[in-house]
């Protein structure tokens, strides 16, 4: 009995053991794949809108691939029929767009497969704040016009509503991804995850944990929008750690509208990239003090075969081969591109082309798809220190190439440009570069390339004239080009900094870019960004100096030249070298170190237009606003100068009226009195009087005359008389003994 | 002598009468009374030369004498609109989407600019056009030049003695004196680069130039029928022009110096109404009273003589 007890035991604990292993087994079979998310930036709690999240997972077995939607933290419940998450994910999130061509519009079919040489499925998440409407819903009769409900009865209901939700800071949302691991011998294994919550925050340009500026103390601040982002981290420097209000008040622009609000006295503090040259004015002293190194660059969009999944089948992804470009090929295309097509003889993007050799990635697209038509090169409108480097760059070393042929007529030289559209006029009724008035316009037209002109899944490129910051923010791939020792070289950090030796004196205490010599490394459009500060304090209206807002000027500049802001530089950016950063040092003290009677002086003079006829330099034209979308024929061209009425061109480029050009004729206008009567004194409408006295007795008289009428006697004693006091009174003035009436005899 | 008695009642010869007698101052000779004219050739001659210098002298006086009340007048009226156009563009330079660029020409005789020179202490408000009535009112410019302010040649034509005569000290600019011009886009100072007297010639006064510059015109002569020599001031813009704005086309008659040959009709109905009423008035002065007959005409006379010798002077080059 005891041994049977025993026995008994054993065998149950037998089973025990047994069924657990097989549970743990079972259960393990069927767990979820295990994998891991990355994400950059990490933290997606501070995310903003416009920002790209980068997610990659990895981990995933082979065949897997993953779906990625936005949707509400809390998946809604309330389908009809099918309430498992996978269907709930199916009706009430939205595909985030973009994983594969990058086009924010494009949504993905079937998901992101798992890169067969990473082993990892990479997706870019493009952060949308606001309103999200989801896709189509079927079987929620809270948000559908017909539906058949549990007991199959066809319901009809009239003005559903729509389904939305809103994703900012209070209503945070989550990127959820949909995981499908593929097997041979039994269904899909599906797995949602919606860890990755998101509360995306407006893009204020406010830093994080920062106050409103206050008007006043804060500095004034315009910025290409190339150094937004730099700017940005830089003045959370400064604020975030003690909450306290921003220290600058940005304003993001065009850089020709950045220089002329400098320029003029309306900001404080801006940014450029090539001192003086782009500036209408030049009267304002500056201090120029370089923040960061920059690159010209041309930047390739569109997709290349991104590798194969685990079955061997290939997939496209975002362009990240880094094309060669000779400067005769980058000169060819952007002075003619109409004519560049793969499909044109003689055409860089045709087939069997220096370029197209060079680049087997290019070899490998299609010729039509090489240079996509007409929305195949595209660029910022208005001055910028790229069109104007990149034009310096190409007059000298490829100046047979940089050259305008609209038809069959002779080449034209181009020459300098301040202005992308500037390369549209000397094409006639062509357009060589599709021009956004914005950064966000550029992206818009680049987003279109890709989901309108680019056929899905086919290799195709597309080209966009910007700089190395710009690029890396948008991720817009460079290409490589040429230096002096004839190296192919792509704008990296370390070919910034080799770049910067070879920088050159502008002549105005900035630099631009020179030859690079027999540097391999050097990337020859780097470039140094400069803080533009006035040398005069900051006064106010009535001249009284703004002692906080110049603290905050010299902190912004300190912090940005500084060690922590240099960590902080933007996407793209690369820090200052030391003869770079040891300048900045030496003119930091510059900066407020005029006197207070000649920042009021300084601040007069501006008042009024420039004096100098040379005042206006080439970006003069900083003004005038082109039209978005930039199909700008010649007129566009308005940095070249502008006709006149008569049809003449003159040299000075016009300026459109601003408040200030139009209060200063306002107050001429106003100064201006004109009296009821011309001419001083009594005179003024006794002449008049007189006149009408005459033109009233004359004509009458006359006419009485004429009838043969006599003079009346009265009139003839008063004529008489009134003679006889003239003549006396001529008499005594002849004789020299003018006596008034009654003084005497 | 005289002799008057004084008494109760006459007495015969009979009777002794006191008798007192006095006497009398002699009395003056009385008054000639005044002859009526005899018509014949030199009443004749007379009345046409009269009514000639009267025409005349009504003419000069309307112009000399009342245009400068008139074109002041004028230029009030132009200074408030300008002010008002200036306003509203300052208003729209405010807005958020910032000034708009005009899209057709300014309409003839309406205000385009306030003009100040600063060395001769005038301020003149510039209107559209050059032909006489707006050149009546204040300096013009000329259609087909260059927008005031704007890039190229704008060209302004004025008068010398007539109307105010604003442009009549306009060869005592020198080179480097200063112009100042202000318009709905902003104010513009142009500083002059050389005064000219010699005959206008449009091409290079009113045609295209290499600069930004602004042309005055104006005639030499008081005499008002001049139209061949002109003082002729080019003055080049400081800084930057204003972005170009859409200009009048100009025809021939448009150079400043060009009569209105529209103004006959006017000048024909108003010296025909003048010389109707004056021959009624003539007639009515030999047949009527006096004081009844000249209010009566007068006010008519008065008006038709002002606008034939307005009629007359639109006739006459714009620039006088």
């Amino acid at each position: 009995m005891g041994r049977s007890a025993a026995k008994r035991v054993f065998l149950v604990v037998l089973c025990a053991l047994l069924g657990t292993v097989w549970l743990a087994g079972v259960h393990t079979a069927q767990a979820a794949p295990s994998y891991t998310i990355s994400t950059q930036p990490g933290d997606l709690s501070k995310v903003r809108d416009g920002d790209v999240v980068k997610l990659s997972v990895a981990g995933l077995p082979a065949g897997a691939s993953v779906e990625a939607a936005l949707c509400p933290k809390n998946l809604r419940d309330n389908l009809i029929r099918d309430r498992r998450p996978e269907a709930r994910f199916g009706m009430y999130c939205r595909p985030v767009p973009g994983a594969q061509s990058l086009s924010r519009s494009l949504p993905i079919t079937g998901g992101q497969p798992r890169n067969g040489a990473t082993h990892t499925v990479d997706i870019d998440y493009p952060v949308t704040r606001g309103e999200t409407e989801a896709g189509y819903i079927v079987d929620d009769p809270d948000y559908r016009d017909v539906y058949v409900d549990e007991h199959g009865n066809v319901v009809h209901v009239p003005n559903p509503k729509k389904y939305s939700y809103r994703c900012d800071e209070a209503n945070p949302c989550a990127i959820w991804l949909k995981i499908i691991v593929r097997n041979a011998d039994r269904p899909a294994e599906v797995t949602l995850d919606g860890s990755l919550v998101v509360a995306p925050g407006e893009n204020t340009g406010l830093p994080p944990g920062c106050q409103d500026p206050v008007a006043g103390a804060a500095v004034t601040t315009a910025l290409p929008e190339r150094m937004a982002k730099s700017a940005s981290s830089w003045n959370s420097l400064l604020c975030s750690p003690r909450s306290a209000p921003s220290v600058v008040q940005s304003l993001a622009s065009r850089e020709g509208e950045v220089l002329a609000g400098f320029d003029k006295g309306e900001r404080d503090l801006a940014f450029t990239g090539s001192g003086t040259a782009l500036s209408a004015d030049k009267r304002r002293d500056r201090v120029f003090v370089p923040t960061a190194l920059n690159a010209v660059v041309l930047a390739s969009v569109g997709r290349q075969d991104a590798g194969a999944d685990d079955s061997g089948m290939p997939f496209v992804g975002p362009i990240r081969e880094s094309f060669k470009f000779s400067l005769d090929d980058l000169a060819d295309l952007v002075s003619k591109r109409t004519r560049m097509d793969g499909y044109s003889e003689g055409a860089v993007m045709a087939d069997e082309s220096a370029l197209v050799n060079r680049n087997p990635v290019l070899a490998a697209m299609r010729p039509n798809l090489r240079l996509v038509n007409e929305f195949g090169l595209s660029g910022l409108a208005g001055p910028d220190t790229g069109p104007l480097f990149l034009s310096d760059l190409l007059t000298t070393s490829a100046s047979g190439h940089w050259q305008f042929q609209p038809g069959e007529e002779q080449p034209v030289p181009v020459g300098r440009v301040t202005s992308y559209l500037q390369l549209n006029a000397g094409m006639g009724a062509q357009v060589n570069i599709n021009t956004a008035a914005t950064r966000s316009d550029l992206r818009e037209q680049l987003d279109g390339l890709s989901q309108g002109l680019c056929p899905e899944n086919l290799p195709c490129a597309g080209y966009v004239l910007t700089d190395l910051a710009t690029a890396t923010e948008f991720g817009w791939t460079p290409v490589s080009l040429p230096n002096a020792s004839g190296e192919y070289v792509a704008p990296t950090p370390a070919s910034l900094a080799a770049g910067a030796a070879h920088l050159v004196d502008a002549g105005d205490g900035t630099l631009r870019p020179g030859s690079t010599g027999t540097d391999r490394g050097a990337y020859p459009l780097t470039f140094a960004e400069y803080a533009v500060a006035p040398v005069n304090p900051l006064v106010d209206g009535p001249c009284k100096p703004r002692t906080a807002a110049q603290q905050g000027l010299s902190a912004m500049v300190s912090t940005a030249v500084g060690s922590g802001g240099q960590g902080a530089l933007g996407p793209g950016l690369a820090p200052l070298p030391g003869s770079l950063a040891a300048v900045a040092k030496d003119r930091l003290a510059k900066i407020g170190s005029g006197s207070v009677a000649d920042a009021c002086r300084e601040k007069e003079e501006l008042k009024n237009p420039p004096s100098a006829p040379g005042a206006g330099g080439p970006g003069g034209d900083s003004g005038a606003v082109p039209p978005p979308g930039g199909l700008a024929g010649p007129s566009a061209a308005s940095g070249a100068g502008t006709g006149a009425a008569n049809g003449q061109a003159t040299g000075a480029p016009a300026q459109a009226p601003t408040p200030a050009s139009v209060q200063a004729a306002k107050n001429l206008a106003a100064s201006v009195s004109i009296p009821p009567f011309p001419g001083s004194g009594v005179l003024g409408p006794l002449i008049p009087l007189l006149a009408l006295v005459l033109l009233t007795i004359l004509p009458s008289a006359t006419a009485y005359l004429a009838a043969g009428r006599p003079v009346p006697p009265w009139l003839a004693r008063t004529v008489r008389r009134l003679g006889g006091v003239f003549g006396r009174i001529g008499d005594r003035v002849r004789g020299g003994r003018f006596v008034p009436a009654g003084g005497g005899a | 002598m005289s002799v008057r008695t004084e008494g109760k009642h006459a007495a015969s010869d009979e009777e002794r009468t006191d008798v007192l007698i006095h006497e009398l101052p002699p009395e003056e000779p009385p008054e000639p009374e005044p002859a009526e004219a005899r018509f014949g050739p030199l009443w004749i001659t007379g009345v046409v030369v009269g009514w000639l210098l009267t025409s005349l002298v009504c003419f000069t006086v309307v112009v000399y004498a009342l245009g400068p009340m008139l074109q002041n007048s004028d230029q009030r009226a132009a200074l408030t609109e300008v002010r008002g156009q200036i306003d509203r563009a300052l208003g729209e330079t405010q807005s958020l989407l910032g000034a708009t660029a005009p899209k057709k020409p300014a309409e003839f005789g309406t205000p385009v600019a306030v003009m100040e020179f600063p060395t001769l202490a005038l301020h003149q408000v510039v209107l559209e056009g050059v032909a006489p009535g707006q050149t009546a009112s204040g300096p013009g410019h000329v259609p087909g030049t260059s927008g005031l302010g704007q890039p190229g040649n704008a060209a302004i034509a004025g008068r010398f003695s007539g109307y105010g005569a604003p442009f009549a000290k306009l060869a005592e600019l020198r080179p480097g004196n200063e112009i100042v011009i202000a318009t709905t886009q902003g104010k513009s100072v142009y500083r002059v680069t050389g005064t000219a007297e010699r005959p206008l010639d449009e091409g290079e006064d009113y045609g295209k130039t290499g600069d930004d510059r602004l042309t005055l015109v104006t005639s030499t002569s008081w005499w008002p029928l001049a139209a061949e020599t002109a003082t002729v001031v080019t003055a080049t813009l400081e800084g930057k022009p204003f972005s170009p704005a859409p200009q009048n086309g100009k025809a021939d008659a448009q150079d400043g110096r060009s009569g209105d040959t529209s103004a006959w009709a006017m000048l024909v109905l108003a010296l025909g109404g003048f010389t109707a009423v004056a021959v009624g008035a003539t007639w009515l002065y030999r047949r009527w009273r006096l004081v009844s007959t000249y209010v009566l005409t007068a006010p008519a006379m008065l008006t038709l003589a002002a606008l034939a010798a307005i009629a007359l002077w639109r006739l006459l080059p714009a620039w006088a």
